[in-house]
């Protein structure tokens, strides 16, 4: 094999290892973010359908809190936009450190 | 044989740089991590909580009316703030949920205040939680402009 192929071998085998750990820290934030929505949503709408029931919530203020609730999921989906943005980011910068040391490390 | 597993080899090699090369130069665009925009929302976070707190009482919304309004100016500057920096698309449109209209969110719960004096208990709890999340939702997001990093405020369950 030529020192080229060591090099590529070296950076295909660390990038994936790479690969796997920025994103799934990405992901997995992004995950747990949108899931503890779902779950709040699901108490808060059992919570304020007794309010309401009991007399303690009128009608409209009834509205007002499930279009706060979808307007709360769709900012919850921005930031989880922005956590996947900021993963790609940091696996691209550290990719590009990987090309570069790699060189150094097989070349020199 | 052994000929053509060299050269399967090499293609799959070359697929593969050539797969990281392609998101070397990839077009992610984001506007970096804002100090003045993170202290916006947590400072606004405060004042908007410590006001709303007041809306609980009754006919209180005259005796607040100029804090009210000075409020509102500050929260549209930390959206005209986060709308101006250019790739800051999700932060902008968060700010704007969060503000609001008559039906919703901040806007929704000064329409309420207004309409009946004062925000019934209930009502307020609620929309206290609401609040807080929503402004939690947005320095979430600006922390993971620095570095992908948990929100533990946005994991837990009321």
């Amino acid at each position: 094999m030529s020192k080229f192929d060591d090099y590529l071998d070296s950076v295909m085998q660390d990038a994936r290892a790479l690969l796997g750990t920025t994103i799934k820290q990405g992901r997995d934030e992004a995950q747990e973010i949108l899931e503890a929505h779902v779950q709040n949503s699901r108490s808060r709408l059992e919570r304020w359908t007794k309010l309401l029931a009991d007399g303690d919530l009128k009608k409209r203020e009834f509205e007002l809190l499930i279009n706060n609730q979808v307007t709360l999921g769709r900012m919850r989906l921005r930031t989880v936009e922005v956590i996947g943005k900021k993963a790609a980011l940091e696996f691209r910068n550290r990719l590009r450190a990987l090309f570069i040391d790699k060189a150094f490390e097989v070349f020199l | 044989m052994q000929a053509l597993d060299w050269q399967y080899r090499q293609r799959n090699r070359a697929a593969t740089l050539v797969a990281f090369l392609c998101l070397l130069s990839a077009c992610v665009t984001l506007a970096p991590y804002d100090q003045r925009a993170y202290e916006n929302a947590t400072s606004l976070k405060a004042k908007t909580l410590a006001m709303m707190a007041k809306s609980g009482e009754e006919d209180s919304y005259a005796r607040h009316a100029e804090a009210v309004d000075a409020l509102q100016v500050r929260l549209s500057a930390a959206y005209e703030y986060a709308n101006g920096v250019l790739h800051n698309n999700e932060a902008a449109k968060n700010w704007r949920d969060l503000i609001g209209d008559d039906e919703t969110m901040i806007g929704g719960w000064l329409a309420a205040w207004k309409h009946d004096g004062g925000v019934s208990g209930a009502l307020l709890d609620e929309l206290r939680i609401q609040v807080a999340e929503g402004f939690d939702t947005i320095i979430c997001l600006e922390a993971n402009k620095r570095q992908v990093t948990a929100c533990p405020s946005l994991k837990t369950a009321d």
